[in-house]
């Protein structure tokens, strides 16, 4: 017979958003957050991630609206910005808020 | 898995990296220690030691743009960070006020510190007390002090160390030893500069290249 407390803990682990879920992702989210905006380099040296793999996750992300890219030039050379959107602001607090509440919920 | 990080170490963290990791604010800060050394207390005009101060804050410069943006990249950092950068240089001017009060530069310095000179006080060389001697060294820790706690940058603490010991020698020793205390710690602190310089270099490999490693172009471990 199933513990009630440990299929509740359960649920709320199954109710995470996947997306920041996901330890590299977690970690741009994470960057992102506490920084007003970086470049693929700062955050590529900030997560240490390679760069397809930074790439690929970048996109990700910004398919799901959580980080939008800015794409500008610096005289001739291509610069990008990115930047965490309010989704992906309320994404990641939510994802710690659940996260918390989950590992609280089970039992020792 | 830790979900509770914290987000305010991982803020401090970037911010260290990107802005003093590669210790070129060192370099310019050990200029300015030695300027300060040269030209506070000696009559001469000095002013062909500013000279220092242009070339380190051209170095800086070309260095962050040309070699430390490369490797590191750029990165916008919040309001509350700017503000707290614009408060640490409003204790360094401060701190330079304060000294060179301290050291009878401004005539503030006999108001606040009037005890400071001892009984065969030179007015145009101060003599202190052996109390005025702790209270300048004390104040110039303090100044590095807090400039460090609010940049989160600890080696500060050691350049306070540093240059508060120069200030005891500069009104304690003899000549030559008193003349060049502060030059010897301005040294100190852009030879660390450099080393952090170099250690940044090796450490942080230009973006170009990184991609050309993950594209398979060239071999990462040469």
């Amino acid at each position: 017979m199933a513990n009630p407390d440990n299929s509740d803990a359960l649920k709320a682990f199954s109710d995470i958003d996947r997306v920041v879920h996901e330890p590299s992702r977690l970690s741009i989210l994470a960057h992102l957050y506490v920084i007003e905006s970086a470049d693929f380099i700062f955050l590529m040296r900030q997560t240490g991630l390679t760069w397809g793999n930074l790439s690929s996750h970048l996109s990700k992300l910004e398919t799901s609206g959580y980080i939008e890219i800015e794409k500008q030039f610096k005289g001739k050379k291509p610069n990008t910005m990115l930047r965490i959107t309010d989704k992906g602001r309320g994404a990641f607090l939510d994802y710690r808020q659940k996260m918390k509440q989950a590992l609280d919920q089970l039992p020792e | 898995m830790k979900t509770d990080f914290d987000l305010k170490k991982l803020e401090r963290t970037a911010w260290r990296l990107f802005n003093f990791k590669d210790g070129l604010w060192d370099i310019i800060l050990g200029a300015l220690i030695i300027y300060f050394g040269r030209t506070s207390l000696l009559v001469e005009d000095n002013v062909h030691y500013s000279y220092i101060i242009w070339a380190s804050l051209l170095v800086v410069l070309l260095g962050k743009k040309f070699v430390t943006s490369r490797r590191l990249g750029q990165a916008r950092f919040k309001k509350d960070r700017t503000i707290k950068v614009f408060i640490s240089f409003l204790v360094i001017a401060v701190l330079i006020f304060a000294a060179n009060a301290l050291m009878g530069q401004f005539e503030i310095g006999t108001i606040v510190y009037p005890d400071l000179c001892g009984p065969n006080c030179n007015p145009g060389l101060p003599v202190y007390s052996n109390y005025g001697i702790a209270l300048l060294a004390i104040t110039v820790f303090v100044c590095f002090g807090i400039v460090a706690f609010s940049l989160n940058t600890w080696r500060l603490y050691f350049y306070g160390l540093l240059c508060a010991t120069a200030a005891i020698m500069r009104v304690t020793a003899d000549r030559p030893f008193g003349n060049i205390s502060f030059s010897i710690a301005g040294f100190a602190v852009i030879l660390i500069g450099l080393v952090l310089f170099l250690r940044f270099l090796k450490e942080y490999t230009p973006v170009s290249t990184v991609r050309r490693i993950c594209n398979g172009d060239i071999d990462g471990q040469s």
